[in-house]
C-alpha cells in the first residue's frame, strides 16, 4: 500500500483524538462516580433507575406518613391508656359503693369523685394533637363531646364515626384512628341475613332496646322492604314503653342494594356502605346503626340487632352520680354499663396498639426495601472507580505512546537525508 | 545524421524534465491540501525517425498529466457521508434531547409527577393541614413548570431543525450551481487540450460535500461533466443547476424545487436526519408526552372532583387541573387563590383524605396500556435513549468505514514526499544529464570546428 503523507498526520491524529475521548470520558465517570452520563450509555438501565427512583421516593414518602402516623397514635394511645385507669379507678369505687352500709354522705363524697373522673374523661375523649380531635373520628376540628345546653347530659357535637387512613404502601391504605363512635357511642350492629328469593314487597324486621341519656328504655324497630331483585328499603321507628313512636315524622327510607353474586352489601343509597348515624330529634337518643355485615342469601330472612354498649358512658356517669348524689345506691345495670365501656375500651385499645404494631413492621420492611434499591441502583448507576482508575492508568500510557511515536515518525521525509 | 540530433534530443529532454519538475513543485506545493489529487507526468519515447534504415529515437516526451485519482473508491465514500452524515445528526440532535430530560437523577420530569403524587399521600394522614395542602399546589406547580421547561425546549429543538434544514439547502444550492460552473470550465478546457485536473478536485470537493447533505447519484457524461440528481430529481449538469427550497406539508418537512415544487425524495444525508427529527421523532415523543400528562390530569381530576373542599360551607365538583394543552398544564384557578378548595376529603369532614389517598395511589396503578405513568414515562426515556444509543453506533460504524475509504483515497491521491523527492533527484539527475549532453555535443562541434 502506497502511503502519503497525509495519511500519516490524519492515522495519527485519527488514534490521538480515540484515545483523548476515551479518557475524557473516563475522568468524567471518575469526578461523578457514575457509569451513566446519559440515558443512551444505558437506555435498559436508566427506566429501570426512573422505576426504582419512584419506588424510592414513595417509600421516603411513606416512612414520613408512617412517622406522622404513630404520633397521632401514640397520643390516641396514651389517652385511651389514661381513660382505662380512669375507668377502672371508677369501677373500684362503683364496687365500694354497693356497700349499703355506706352513709349518704359517704356516697355523697364518691359521688364528687365521680364527677371529678367524668370530668377527665371528658377531657381524654376530647384529647387534641396537632390542633385536631383525636377521637372525633374524621371531623377533627371540633370538639367532639360536651354538655347539652341544659347542663343535664353530654351530647356527641359531630360526626364521629369517620375512618382516617394514611397510605404506608403502594397497596396499603391502613387505618390510623379509632373513630369515637367505637369507644363512646352505642353501635347497633345488625347481623343475619335478608332472603333473596322472597317475593317483592316482603318486609323483615328486626327488634332491639335503646336508651337516652337518662337511661330511659325506647324500642328500635329497623325494617327492610324488598323493593326490587337485590334491592331493599330500610326505615326505622323508636317506639317508647307504651309502644307509641317518639318520632315526630317518618325518617326518609334508605335503599340498601346488595351484590347478586356475592350477597354482600353493596351499596346504601348509592354510596359505599358505612355507620349510619341516629340520633333522634327532641331526645338524646344516639346511636349507629352498622348493617355493612348484613347479607343476602337464599335462606329464610333472619335479622337481629346488638348494641357494642348499650348507654353512652358519660350520661351513665351522670346518672350514677346523681343516683350518689341522692344517697341511693347504684344499679348492677349501671355498673355493668361502666363495665362493659371498661372491656369496650381494652379491646379498642388493643386494636390500636396492633395497628401501631403493624405499622411498625411495615416500617421495617420500607427502611430494608430503601437499602436494597438503593444498592440496586448504585449497581446500575454507580462506577467501579477501581477498574476505572485501571483503565485510566491504561489509556494515559497508550497516549504517551502515541506522542513519542508522532514524535519518532512525524517529522521524518527523505529531505533529512538529501 | 549530425551531431546536432544529440543538440535536440537533449534540448528536448531539458524542458520535458523541466515541466516534470513543475509537476513534482506543484504536488510538494500541495501536499497539505486534503483536496489535492497527486498529479503525474507520464514520460513517453518520443516517435523515432527511420533514416538510413535505421531507427533513430528522438527522445522523451509528456504525453499527459494525469490526476492519480480512483473513482471507485469515490462513490463508495459519498454514499458513507450520506449515511454518516445521517446518523451522526441524529445522534446529535438525540443527544441534545436526551440532555433535556436529566435523567437519570431527581430533576427528571418521572421524579416531579412521583413527587406530586406522593404529596398526595402526606395530605392524606392530614387532610386539614394547610403546609400540606399548600405542599401539594407546590409540587402541582414544579410538575407543571417541568413540563412545559421539557415541551418548550423539545419545540424549540423541532424549530431549529426547520432553519437547520433550511441553511443545509442554502449550501446545497451554492454548491449545485458551482458544479455547474466548474462542468463548464471543465468541459471547455477538455475541449481544447488543456489539462483540468485542479478544477477536477475542486468539482470532487464539492460533490463530497452535497454527499453529506442528501442522498445525491453522481454520474458522469462522455464530455466528463457531473450529472448530479437528488432524491430522483436532476440538480446540476452542465448547463443547469436546480434551485431547492424547504416545504412543510402534513407536518412533514420536505425538500423541493424552487421553481415548481417538485418533491425530492430524501432517505439519507443530513437533510434526511433533520426530516425524520421534525416530521417523526420529535412529534412521537411529544404526544408521549401528551398522553403522560393527559391521563394524569384526567385521573386526578377524576377522583378529585367526587371530593369535598375543606372550605365552608364545603363544595364538591371541583377539578384540580384546569386543562392541559401543548405543555401548559394548568391548575384551577381557584386552587390556586385557596388551597382549602383541595377536595381532599371524601365525605365533607375535614379530617377525611380518602380522596387525596386515592389520587396519591395513583402512583402505582397500571393507567396506559397496563403501564404505570412512571413506567410509561420511563419507556419514553428508554425509547429516546435506545434511538439515540443506536444513531450514535450506526454513525461510529460509518466513521470508521468513511475514515478506512478516505485512507484508501489518501493512498491513492494523497502526496508523499518521500516520492516527490525521489522524482525530484530522478528528474535533476536526467536534467544534467541532458546538459552534460549539451556540453558534450558542443565540445564534439569545437573540436570539428578547431579541425578546419
Amino acid at each position: 500500500m502506497r502511503i502519503s503523507d497525509a495519511m500519516i498526520s490524519a492515522n495519527y491524529m485519527k488514534n490521538l483524538n480515540k484515545s483523548r475521548e476515551k479518557i475524557t470520558r473516563l475522568e468524567e465517570m471518575i469526578s461523578t462516580e457514575k457509569k451513566i452520563l446519559a440515558p443512551s450509555d444505558d437506555p435498559s438501565g436508566t427506566a429501570k433507575v426512573i422505576n426504582m427512583q419512584t419506588k424510592l421516593t414513595n417509600a421516603s414518602i411513606y416512612q414520613e406518613n408512617i412517622d406522622s402516623s404513630l404520633s397521632v397514635i401514640s397520643e390516641a394511645l396514651s389517652s385511651m391508656e389514661l381513660m382505662t385507669d380512669t375507668t377502672s379507678d371508677i369501677l373500684t369505687l362503683l364496687t365500694d359503693a354497693e356497700d349499703s352500709t355506706l352513709s349518704s354522705s359517704e356516697l355523697e363524697s364518691i359521688a364528687d369523685q365521680i364527677d371529678e373522673m367524668l370530668s377527665s374523661l371528658l377531657d381524654y375523649a376530647n384529647q387534641e394533637y396537632d390542633g385536631k380531635y383525636l377521637f372525633g373520628g374524621t371531623s377533627t376540628s371540633t370538639a367532639p363531646f360536651a354538655y347539652s345546653s341544659d347542663g343535664l347530659s353530654v351530647v356527641t357535637q359531630t360526626d364521629i364515626t369517620g375512618t382516617q387512613y394514611a397510605r404506608i404502601t403502594e397497596g396499603i391504605l391502613q387505618q390510623i384512628n379509632i373513630p369515637g363512635s367505637e369507644i363512646f357511642s352505642t353501635i347497633i350492629t345488625q347481623s343475619g341475613n335478608l332472603n333473596s328469593t322472597s317475593a317483592v314487597g316482603t318486609a323483615s324486621t328486626s327488634t332491639t332496646s335503646v336508651y337516652d341519656a337518662d337511661g330511659t328504655e325506647y324500642t328500635l324497630n329497623v325494617t327492610y322492604t324488598k323493593t326490587a331483585a337485590n334491592t331493599y328499603s330500610m326505615t326505622y321507628d323508636v317506639l317508647d314503653s307504651d309502644s307509641n313512636s317518639i318520632l315526630t315524622s317518618a325518617p326518609a327510607a334508605q335503599t340498601f342494594v346488595f351484590d347478586s353474586s356475592t350477597g354482600k352489601l353493596k351499596s346504601v343509597d348509592g354510596s359505599t356502605p358505612d355507620e349510619i348515624s341516629i340520633s333522634i330529634d327532641g331526645t338524646s337518643i344516639e346511636f349507629n346503626l352498622d348493617a355493612t355485615t348484613l347479607k343476602e342469601t337464599s335462606s329464610t330472612s333472619t335479622i337481629s340487632c346488638s348494641a357494642n354498649q348499650e348507654t353512652n358512658i358519660f350520661n351513665t356517669l351522670i346518672s350514677i352520680r346523681d343516683t350518689l348524689a341522692n344517697g341511693d345506691n347504684i344499679t348492677d345495670a349501671q355498673k355493668e354499663a361502666v363495665q362493659s365501656f371498661y372491656d369496650n375500651l381494652v379491646n379498642k385499645t388493643s386494636e390500636l396498639g396492633n395497628i401501631e404494631n403493624q405499622i411498625n413492621n411495615i416500617d421495617t420492611l420500607l427502611t430494608e426495601r430503601v437499602t436494597n434499591l438503593t444498592e440496586q441502583m448504585s449497581n446500575i448507576t454507580d462506577a467501579d472507580l477501581t477498574e476505572l482508575y485501571v483503565d485510566l492508568e491504561t489509556q494515559n500510557t497508550i497516549l504517551e505512546m502515541t506522542y513519542e511515536m508522532a514524535a519518532m515518525v512525524l517529522p521524518k521525509s527523505l529531505l533529512d537525508y538529501l | 545524421m549530425g551531431i546536432s540530433r544529440v543538440f535536440d534530443i537533449a534540448r528536448r529532454s531539458l524542458s520535458v524534465y523541466q515541466k516534470a519538475l513543475d509537476v513534482t513543485a506543484n504536488n510538494v506545493a500541495n501536499s497539505s491540501n486534503t483536496s489535492y489529487s497527486r498529479q503525474e507526468a507520464v514520460l513517453q519515447a518520443s516517435t523515432p525517425q527511420t533514416f538510413g534504415g535505421f531507427v533513430w529515437g528522438t527522445g522523451v516526451t509528456i504525453s499527459e498529466i494525469v490526476r492519480a485519482r480512483d473513482t471507485y473508491v469515490d462513490t463508495q465514500v459519498r454514499t458513507n457521508y450520506q449515511k454518516q452524515g445521517d446518523s451522526n445528526l441524529q445522534s446529535d440532535i438525540l443527544s441534545q434531547i436526551e440532555e433535556l430530560l436529566t435523567e437519570p437523577s431527581e430533576d427528571g420530569l418521572g421524579n416531579y409527577i412521583t413527587e406530586f403524587l406522593d404529596s398526595w399521600s402526606e395530605l392524606g394522614v392530614n387532610p386539614s393541614s394547610t403546609t400540606l395542602r399548600n405542599n401539594v399546589l407546590d409540587t402541582a406547580n414544579q410538575l407543571s413548570t417541568k413540563i412545559q421547561t421539557l415541551y418548550d425546549s423539545l419545540s424549540e429543538i423541532k424549530a431549529s431543525t426547520v432553519s437547520d434544514f433550511n441553511n443545509s439547502i442554502v449550501t446545497l444550492n451554492d454548491d449545485l450551481e458551482q458544479i455547474q460552473v466548474l462542468n463548464q470550465q471543465i468541459y471547455t478546457a477538455s475541449v481544447s487540450g488543456a489539462s483540468a485536473n485542479d478544477l477536477m478536485d475542486q468539482r470532487d470537493e464539492l460533490l463530497d460535500e452535497i454527499s453529506s447533505i442528501a442522498n445525491v447519484t453522481i454520474s458522469y457524461d462522455d464530455g466528463g461533466s457531473a450529472l448530479v440528481s437528488i432524491g430522483g430529481i436532476l440538480a446540476a449538469d452542465r448547463t443547469s443547476s436546480t434551485e431547492f427550497t424547504s416545504s412543510i406539508s402534513n407536518g412533514e418537512l420536505q425538500l423541493v424545487t424552487a421553481e415548481d415544487g417538485q418533491k425530492a425524495v430524501i432517505n439519507s444525508g443530513e437533510l434526511n436526519a433533520l426530516s425524520t427529527m421534525y416530521s417523526d421523532k420529535i412529534p412521537e415523543y411529544l404526544s408521549d408526552i401528551d398522553e403522560v400528562v393527559t391521563t394524569l390530569m384526567n385521573s386526578v381530576n377524576e377522583l378529585h372532583s367526587a371530593g369535598y373542599s375543606n372550605t365552608d360551607p364545603t363544595q364538591t365538583g371541583i377539578n384540580f387541573f384546569s386543562s392541559y394543552s401543548s405543555g401548559t398544564l394548568t391548575v384551577n384557578e381557584e386552587i390556586v387563590n385557596n388551597a382549602n378548595m383541595i377536595a381532599a376529603s371524601a365525605d365533607g369532614t375535614e379530617g377525611n383524605g380518602d380522596i387525596a389517598n386515592d389520587i396519591s395511589g395513583l402512583v402505582s396503578e397500571d393507567l396506559i396500556d397496563g403501564q404505570t405513568i412512571s413506567e410509561k414515562y420511563s419507556e419514553l426515556v428508554n425509547n429516546i435513549a435506545s434511538e439515540k444509543s443506536s444513531q450514535e453506533g450506526l454513525g461510529e460504524a460509518y466513521d470508521l468505514v468513511v475514515s478506512q475509504l478516505e485512507e484508501q483515497r489518501s493512498s491513492v491521491s494523497g502526496v508523499s514526499l518521500d516520492d516527490e523527492m525521489t522524482n525530484m533527484i530522478i528528474y535533476q539527475r536526467s536534467y544534467d544529464a541532458s546538459a552534460q549532453l549539451i556540453t558534450t555535443a558542443n565540445e564534439m562541434l569545437q573540436t570539428l570546428i578547431d579541425m578546419v
